[in-house]
């Protein structure tokens, strides 16, 4: 599954879990995105989770969400993996000019 | 004091962009990355090439192979400037078509470059003439300089405040963080030597000329620090790297 869908499939659940609408969810998972220095069409699902752990809950929390721990824990489990691709990331390019 | 800083400056481009590029080179000879390759071959050519043989052509005026290392020049500065694209459009824009037709739009005024300034070398017949050939085609080589580094200066910055926040929340590494940094400085510093050559180069007045002589040599300078701690990083500095990315 590419990086988009797992921002895609983050959104759908957000939205089914909680009373946001479907603007209301793409943009706080946007935001929580931004915050967290990543690119909704580039997220892998390990960073996704980590957002989900560390920024989605305040996020929610801000929005009168009750329950956002456990609601972006349910996510996370419900991920799809990320399919392998070509793109690579600028920080995969530039930890190997490093020499490493 | 102006002409110990050119000099030193001179001497420092030389020898750091050569090293640097030819260790980004043996990078890309292990690794087979592109944009390894186009770093490299870049940094190897703009400081270590473009410099001399823009010096030697100079100097060997009105000798009948001073046209020749004039083109010389041209080539190798021109072919700098596109692999610069290239690595920008590869590291930052992987396969997306826009970046691709800047570095091919690059490519094609490098060649429009070659031809005219060639022809121009052709006609050279003393110092005076390559002075003036040199003055005349100056903004047509600081040009894809300020385009070129401002591109990749500011891709840099925009991904340095992306892994800024994804060190945070440890989703980045420390030295490849601070890499990006000194990438987007060193590009910052080639902008402002740009601008101050393009700015004083047609200033009358030798003072002005020293002046601007001093400020680029100094810029250079920082920006050889940049590329080095960038690209070729004491180990003294990498650790201490680690150690404020713990810290902080």
């Amino acid at each position: 599954m590419s990086a988009t869908a797992v921002f895609d499939n983050a959104c759908s659940q957000l939205e089914e879990r909680t009373s946001l609408d479907r603007l209301e969810a793409r943009g706080t998972v946007r935001l929580a995105l931004k915050t967290a220095g990543l690119e909704p069409g580039k997220v892998t699902k390990e960073q996704m989770l980590t957002v989900l752990e560390r920024v989605l809950p305040g996020e929610l929390e801000s929005r009168g969400i009750d329950q956002a721990e456990s609601i972006c824990s349910t996510i996370g489990n419900d991920l799809p993996d990320t399919a392998a691709t070509d793109v690579e990331s600028p920080e995969a390019v530039f930890a190997r000019l490093g020499g490493s | 004091m102006h002409q110990l800083v050119l000099a030193a400056s001179t001497a420092t481009v030389l020898a750091v962009w050569a090293f640097v590029g030819v260790r980004i080179l043996l990078v890309a000879r292990r690794t087979r990355g592109f944009a390894e390759f186009s770093l490299g071959l870049s940094c190897f050519l703009l400081g270590g090439l473009a410099v001399p043989t823009s010096a030697m052509a100079h100097l060997s005026v009105p000798s009948s192979i001073a046209p020749a290392i004039g083109i010389t020049s041209a080539i190798v500065t021109m072919t700098g400037f596109t692999l610069l694209f290239a690595f920008t459009a590869r590291a930052f824009h992987f396969q997306e078509r826009w970046a691709m037709a800047l570095v091919w739009a690059m490519a094609l005024y490098g060649l429009f470059y070659v031809i005219g300034n060639g022809q121009s070398w052709l006609a050279v017949e003393t110092r005076v003439d390559s002075s003036a050939l040199q003055r005349q085609w100056a903004p047509f080589t600081i040009c894809p300089a300020l385009v070129g580094f401002s591109w990749t200066g500011l891709e840099a910055a925009r991904q340095y405040r992306m892994m800024r926040r994804r060190f945070a929340l440890g989703m980045a590494d420390a030295v490849v963080t601070n890499r990006m940094l000194l990438w987007g400085l060193l590009s910052a510093v080639a902008i402002g030597d740009a601008l101050f050559a393009g700015t004083f180069l047609y200033l009358g007045s030798p003072l002005g000329r020293e002046i601007q002589q001093v400020i680029t040599g100094m810029g250079t300078i920082v920006a050889s620090v940049c590329l080095v701690l960038a690209f070729a990083p004491p180990k003294a500095y990498l650790r201490w790297v680690r150690r404020v990315g713990a810290e902080s």
